[in-house]
């Protein structure tokens, strides 16, 4: 995935974190601001991208690639109005994307090899919230736990707003019906 | 409790449980933001390491001590892979072969028996050779990867074949073996794979 591909309009002259004017090719060392970024963004897209995977291991590592894509563009990311935009929705889309991958080796391989044992649930919703495709897991993610409305849930997917409010409304139905829940909105 | 309030307050307390080294991962980041750059680097020095060989092969039985071509064993220096991240990588970097016994119950499981091999490249990289019984005659797995943090060793071997996770074990290395115990591993031919027997360093 490259920075162009989930590009938004840099806002000129409002640059959150002002980046040098240099190129980060030939950087080894991460620039004081991006480090600072990264302390104070990091452990919110993990916790993001770990309620979604449900695998520390796995959401640590993506949440790494998109950090590490942001580094690689951190002179142009730098100076969008939102940076920690770009990189929540960069994880997310990779979340989704290994969730997908994951869902069609399972069809693909199912039956090949014994099925790893799941790891011990850590909340009541957590198998249930396994049981959801990608995208109606990272809608159930966005709402309920950052509270975000369908218009930007429908941004940070790449989807219409009416298609997140259907993945919204099938996941809570979905969900309702696993946990023996009313899925009247209350 | 409705549907909504439950799913916030439960999202919300698994959230809170979530608490990442950032430190760690900082450097994790930095790390992987290196190979990149020296990659030009590498490469050169891969070349420059491929025409000794060559030279080494053609002038073999001119030259003291070279009893014959071997490619394999000569292609692979450390002065190759660039620049490391650190010390450690430079500590484990090496060739390390397991046989794993068939008749162990996980072995046969997985179909893992055999001899493996295994290559770990400062650079980060892992080159893998399973027994010719494993998959379907597969001589080599490519895109594995590792990185360490402390004395945690993380890959992705077997990820998108068998594993659907990053695997982390602490690893030692001492009297010629390497060792491997699993501390965060949610797959098993995996697991059982690197910590059911010691790797042996290969000379």
């Amino acid at each position: 995935m490259t920075a162009d591909a989930l590009s938004e309009s840099p806002q000129s002259g409002a640059a959150a974190f002002a980046a040098p004017a240099r190129s980060l090719a030939h950087v080894t060392d991460a620039p004081l601001e991006y480090s600072a970024f990264f302390r104070g963004e990091f452990a919110a897209v993990l916790r993001t991208v770990e309620l979604m995977l449900r695998d520390h291991g796995r959401a640590e590592e993506l949440t790494q690639d998109a950090f590490l894509q942001l580094l690689l563009h951190w002179p142009k990311i730098s100076r969008y109005e939102r940076p920690d935009a770009w990189v929540r929705r960069v994880a997310i889309r990779l979340a989704l994307r290994s969730i997908r991958r994951d869902r069609l080796w399972q069809l693909v391989r199912g039956g090949l090899l014994p099925k790893a044992p799941d790891r011990p649930s850590r909340f009541d919703v957590d198998g249930a919230i396994r049981q959801l495709p990608g995208s109606q897991r990272a809608a159930i993610v966005l709402h309920y736990y950052e509270d975000r409305p369908t218009a930007e849930i429908a941004r940070i997917l790449g989807c219409s707003e009416s298609t997140a409010r259907v993945h919204l409304f099938h996941a809570r139905k979905r969900l309702a019906e696993l946990l023996g829940e009313d899925d009247r909105v209350a | 409790m409705s549907l909504d309030h439950r799913l916030r307050s439960e999202l919300e307390r698994a959230a809170d449980s979530i608490a990442p080294d950032v430190e760690r991962n900082l450097a994790i980041v930095e790390a992987r933001a290196r190979p990149r750059s020296s990659l030009g680097a590498s490469t050169l020095l891969l070349a420059a390491a491929i025409v000794v060989a060559a030279i080494i092969i053609r002038l073999g039985p001119s030259l003291p001590g070279a009893g014959g071509p071997n490619p394999t064993g000569s292609a692979a220096p450390p002065s190759i892979v660039g620049p490391s991240p650190s010390p450690a990588y430079d500590a484990i970097a090496g060739t390390y072969t397991v046989t794993l016994d068939p008749s162990n119950t996980a072995v046969a499981q997985y179909r893992l028996g055999g001899a493996w091999t295994m290559r770990l490249v400062a650079d980060g990289e892992i080159f893998l050779s399973p027994p010719a019984s494993f998959g379907s005659g597969t001589t080599s797995l490519s895109g594995l990867a590792f990185t360490l943090a402390g004395d945690q060793f993380r890959n992705n071997i077997f990820y998108n074949d068998y594993c659907s996770s990053i695997g982390t074990y602490t690893w030692s290395l001492a009297a010629g073996q390497l060792r491997f115990a699993p501390v965060g591993e949610t797959c098993p031919i995996r697991q059982t794979l690197l910590s059911t027997v010691p790797w042996q360093v290969s000379p």
